[in-house]
C-alpha cells in the first residue's frame, strides 16, 4: 500500500483533474456542469479550506529550525540566544492571538503587538531597500552603453514626473512622463504580459501532463527519493 | 601613484550616501516645505468614475496591503476611506470592506477607529457600512466569495452575522456590487476571478512600482481608474479637500527623488571623467 | 490615560524601526534582535490569523449545520503536515497536488482571457482616422511596441535568411522598446521604494515618537560609530606593523 501511495502517479493525477475541472467548467453552463453547480461549489470550497489548513507549515518548520540550533547550541554558540528569543515572541504572539479567553485577533493585546512590533518594523525591513537603491544609483546606475544611457533618461523623467519638484521644470516634464507610461511603456508592459501568459500556459500544460514535478519534490532531512 | 579625486569619489563608503539620505528626507519634516503639486490625469480620471456612480450605489473596499505597504498607501487608503464615508452619508452609498491578507482585518480597524466609524465609537456601524475582515483562500476564495458572500464571510471582523447587518441587505454575490476598489501592494486576482467571469467594475489603488504593469489592463477596461502610490494618494487628498499623510509626505518623496538624481549624475560624471582620463 | 503598555508600545515602535535601519551601518546585535523579534511575531500572527478565521467561518458554522465538504477538506489538510514525518512525508503530495491543480485550473481558464484575449483586442487600434495626428501616432506606437516585443522574444527562429533577418530588425525594435519600458519601470520602483522610507520617517517624526527617536538614534549610533572605530584600531596596528 505504501509503494502504491509514494508513486508519483497518482498527485499528478490528481493535480492533473483538478486543474482540467476547474478549467472546463468555467466553459460550460448546464445545471449539473457550470460555476455554479453545486459540485462546482463543492470542489472549490473544498480547495480552499485545503489551502488554508497549510497555515501550520511556516510555524512548525521555524519551530523546528530554531529548536534545533537552541539543541545542538554547543555546535552554534552564536545563534541559539536568538532562536530562543524568537521562539519566545513567537509563543507570546501565539498566546495572545489565539481566541481564548480575553485574548484573540481582536483584543488589545495583539493589538499592542501589531503596532510595536509588527507595523513599524516590517515597514522598516522594505524600507532598507531604499537605501540600497540610493548607494547602487551612485556605484551601479552607469550609463554605459547606449541603451543604459536611454534607460537612466527615462527613469529620470519618470522620476520627475512621480515627484512634485518636477513640476518646477515646467509643464514637459509631466506631459512627456504621462505619455511615456500611457503609451510605448504600456505597449512593452503589454507585450511582456501576453508573453508571460502564454509561458504560463505552457508551465500549467506540463504540469497537468505531468513533465513538470519539481512542485512535487519536498525535503525532508535524510530522506532520499 | 596617487589615487585621483575621482577614484575616490567612486570609492566613497555606502554609509556617507545613506546619512546624506536620511539628512534629505528627514529635513522636510522639520522644516515645512510645501511644493506645487498638479493632479493628474489618472487621478482625476480614478476620483471623476467614482463621483459619477448613481446614488446608492454599492461599493466594496477590498484591502490587500501588507504592513509594509502600508507605509506607502496610507495616503490613498485613509484619504479613499473619507472620501467613501463622505458619499455614504451625502449620496446613500454603501460601503462593504473586505481584506484578503492577515494583515487586512486590523489594518481597516485601525483606520475606521481613527476616524470615528469603529463599532465601539458609533451605533452607525453596520447600517451603511461594515467589515468583514480577513478572507483566508486567496483566489479560490474569492471565487466563492463573488458566487455566496455568506458562504466564506457568515460573519463580519467583530462575529456579527451578515444578516444582522442592514447593509448586507439584498447583498448576496458580487453582481450585487456596483464597483470594487482595491488597495493593493503586490498584485491582485479580482481582475481574473471578478472583471473577467462578472464584469464587476474594478478601480485600483496599487503601489507606484506596479503602476506600468497595470497600465496595459487600464487601457483595455479591465480596470476603470487607478491611483498610483504615494504621489496618488497625496493627489485625492488635494482633490478632496482631505489633506492627510500624503501632503506631509511628498515633500521628503521629492528631496528623495532628488537626491537620487544627484547620486545618478555625479556618478556618471564621475564616471565619464575617469573613462576620459583612462583611469578605468 | 496612558497606560505602561501604550508607553512600551512607543518605545517598541520607534526602537525595532531603528534596530531594523541599523543594518545599513553593518550587521550587529540591534539587527539580529530586530530580525528575530520580526519573524518571530509575524509567523505566529500569520498563523493565527488564519485559525481565527477558520474558528469563525468554518468551524463555528458548523455547530448548527455541519457542511462535510468542510470535514472532508479539514482531514485531508492534516496532510499537509506529514511533511515533517520522514516516514510518510509523500503523503503531504496529495494535499500540495489538489492545491496547485485547483489553483492552476482557477487562475488559467481567466487568466487566458484578461492577458492574452483581451490584451491582444485592445491592441487592434485604428492606425489612422482617430481624428488627431497625435490619436494616430499614439496608436502607431502601441501597436508597434507590442508586437515588436513579443517578437524579441521569438529565440527558435535565427536572424538570417529572408525571414530571419526581417524579424532580427524587429526584434532590435522590440529590445529599445523593453529599454524604455524598463526605464519606466525603473523610475516608478524607485518611487515605490522611497515611499516605504518616508512612511516609516514619518512615523518616527510623530510628536510622540521624536524625543525617543533623538535619544534612541543616539545611542545607537554611538555604538555603531564606535564599535566600528575600535575595530578599525584593533586592525591598523597589524597592517602598520614592518
Amino acid at each position: 500500500m505504501a509503494a502504491i501511495l509514494r508513486r508519483r502517479e497518482i498527485p499528478i493525477a490528481l493535480t492533473a483533474f483538478f486543474a482540467l475541472y476547474m478549467m472546463i467548467v468555467y466553459h460550460f453552463d448546464y445545471p449539473w456542469f457550470s460555476e455554479n453547480s453545486q459540485l462546482t461549489k463543492d470542489i472549490q470550497d473544498f480547495a480552499r479550506i485545503l489551502g488554508i489548513m497549510a497555515l501550520g507549515l511556516g510555524y512548525i518548520a521555524i519551530v523546528r529550525l530554531h529548536g534545533g540550533y537552541i539543541a545542538r547550541r554547543v555546535k552554534h554558540p552564536q545563534h541559539w540566544f536568538w532562536s530562543l528569543w524568537l521562539l519566545i515572541v513567537l509563543t507570546i504572539t501565539t498566546i495572545v492571538g489565539l481566541p481564548i479567553g480575553n485574548f484573540g485577533m481582536r483584543s488589545v493585546q495583539l493589538q499592542y503587538v501589531y503596532n510595536s512590533i509588527l507595523m513599524p518594523m516590517r515597514g522598516a525591513m522594505y524600507a532598507v531597500v531604499a537605501f540600497y537603491i540610493a548607494s547602487a544609483a551612485y556605484r551601479v546606475f552607469l550609463a554605459r552603453n547606449k541603451e543604459a544611457a536611454v534607460m537612466l533618461i527615462l527613469a529620470s523623467i519618470m522620476m520627475l514626473t512621480n515627484a512634485p519638484v518636477g513640476e518646477l521644470l515646467g509643464e514637459w516634464v509631466g506631459a512627456t512622463g504621462s505619455w511615456l507610461l500611457t503609451v510605448p511603456s504600456m505597449g512593452g508592459n503589454r507585450g511582456l504580459r501576453i508573453c508571460g501568459a502564454l509561458g504560463s500556459l505552457v508551465l500549467a500544460w506540463r504540469m497537468i501532463t505531468g513533465r513538470e514535478t519539481g512542485y512535487l519534490r519536498g525535503a525532508v532531512e535524510g530522506a532520499g527519493e | 601613484m596617487a589615487e585621483s579625486i575621482w577614484t575616490k569619489m567612486s570609492k566613497i563608503d555606502a554609509r556617507w550616501l545613506f546619512l546624506f539620505l536620511w539628512i534629505v528626507v528627514l529635513a522636510p519634516f522639520i522644516v515645512s516645505i510645501s511644493l506645487p503639486m498638479k493632479i493628474s490625469a489618472l487621478t482625476n480620471q480614478w476620483y471623476n468614475y467614482l463621483n459619477d456612480m448613481p446614488d446608492g450605489s454599492v461599493v466594496l473596499w477590498s484591502w490587500d496591503v501588507s504592513f509594509a505597504g502600508w507605509s506607502e498607501m496610507e495616503a490613498s487608503g485613509v484619504a479613499v476611506t473619507k472620501l467613501l464615508r463622505k458619499l455614504m452619508e451625502e449620496r446613500d452609498f454603501r460601503i462593504i470592506m473586505i481584506g484578503h491578507r492577515s494583515e487586512c482585518g486590523p489594518l481597516p480597524e485601525i483606520v475606521l477607529k481613527d476616524l470615528g466609524m469603529h463599532p465601539d465609537q458609533t451605533a452607525e456601524y453596520g447600517k451603511k457600512y461594515c467589515h468583514l475582515g480577513y478572507m483566508a483562500g486567496g483566489s479560490v476564495a474569492m471565487i466563492n466569495f463573488a458566487k455566496d458572500i455568506r458562504s466564506v464571510m457568515p460573519v463580519d471582523w467583530w462575529g456579527t452575522p451578515l444578516d444582522d447587518l442592514p447593509v448586507m441587505d439584498g447583498i448576496n454575490t458580487i453582481q450585487d456590487i456596483d464597483l470594487c476598489i482595491y488597495i493593493e501592494s503586490g498584485g491582485t486576482a479580482a481582475i481574473t476571478q471578478w472583471v473577467i467571469p462578472y464584469g464587476t467594475k474594478l478601480m485600483l489603488c496599487s503601489v507606484q512600482g506596479n503602476v506600468p504593469g497595470q497600465m496595459p489592463n487600464l487601457q483595455a477596461g479591465l480596470i476603470k481608474g487607478m491611483l498610483g502610490g504615494l504621489r496618488g494618494g497625496a493627489e485625492l487628498e488635494k482633490l478632496t479637500g482631505f489633506l492627510g499623510v500624503g501632503n506631509i509626505n511628498i515633500t521628503a518623496f521629492s528631496s528623495a527623488h532628488l537626491v537620487i538624481m544627484a547620486f545618478i549624475v555625479l556618478a556618471n560624471i564621475t564616471f565619464f571623467i575617469r573613462r576620459a582620463r583612462r583611469e578605468i | 490615560m496612558a497606560t505602561i503598555w501604550d508607553d512600551l508600545t512607543l518605545f517598541l515602535t520607534v526602537w525595532g524601526t531603528l534596530c531594523v535601519y541599523s543594518y545599513t551601518f553593518k550587521d550587529n546585535p540591534f539587527w539580529k534582535w530586530g530580525t528575530n523579534t520580526l519573524v518571530g511575531g509575524y509567523i505566529a500572527y500569520s498563523a493565527i490569523s488564519n485559525i481565527d478565521y477558520m474558528a469563525k467561518n468554518v468551524i463555528n458554522p458548523m455547530m448548527t449545520k455541519v457542511n462535510w465538504v468542510h470535514v472532508a477538506a479539514i482531514l485531508v489538510g492534516f496532510l499537509w503536515y506529514f511533511r515533517f514525518w520522514k516516514k510518510y512525508y509523500y503523503l503531504y503530495r496529495y494535499a500540495l497536488a489538489i492545491s496547485v491543480g485547483s489553483g492552476i485550473g482557477i487562475t488559467l481558464a481567466k487568466s487566458v482571457s484578461s492577458n492574452i484575449i483581451k490584451q491582444v483586442a485592445s491592441t487592434m487600434l485604428p492606425l489612422y482616422g482617430t481624428g488627431t495626428l497625435r490619436g494616430d501616432f499614439d496608436n502607431i506606437v502601441i501597436v508597434v511596441s507590442v508586437l515588436s516585443v513579443m517578437t524579441y522574444f521569438i529565440f527558435t527562429i535565427a536572424h538570417e535568411g529572408p525571414v530571419g533577418k526581417p524579424i532580427g530588425w524587429i526584434s532590435k525594435v522590440g529590445r529599445w522598446v523593453l529599454v524604455i519600458t524598463f526605464g519606466i519601470d525603473f523610475g516608478n520602483v524607485i518611487a515605490a521604494r522611497m515611499s516605504l522610507f518616508i512612511g516609516t520617517v514619518k512615523t518616527l517624526m510623530l510628536p510622540q515618537h521624536q524625543t525617543l527617536f533623538a535619544i534612541i538614534g543616539t545611542v545607537i549610533m554611538i555604538y555603531l560609530v564606535g564599535t566600528e572605530l575600535a575595530k578599525r584600531r584593533k586592525v591598523a596596528p597589524e597592517i602598520t606593523a614592518p
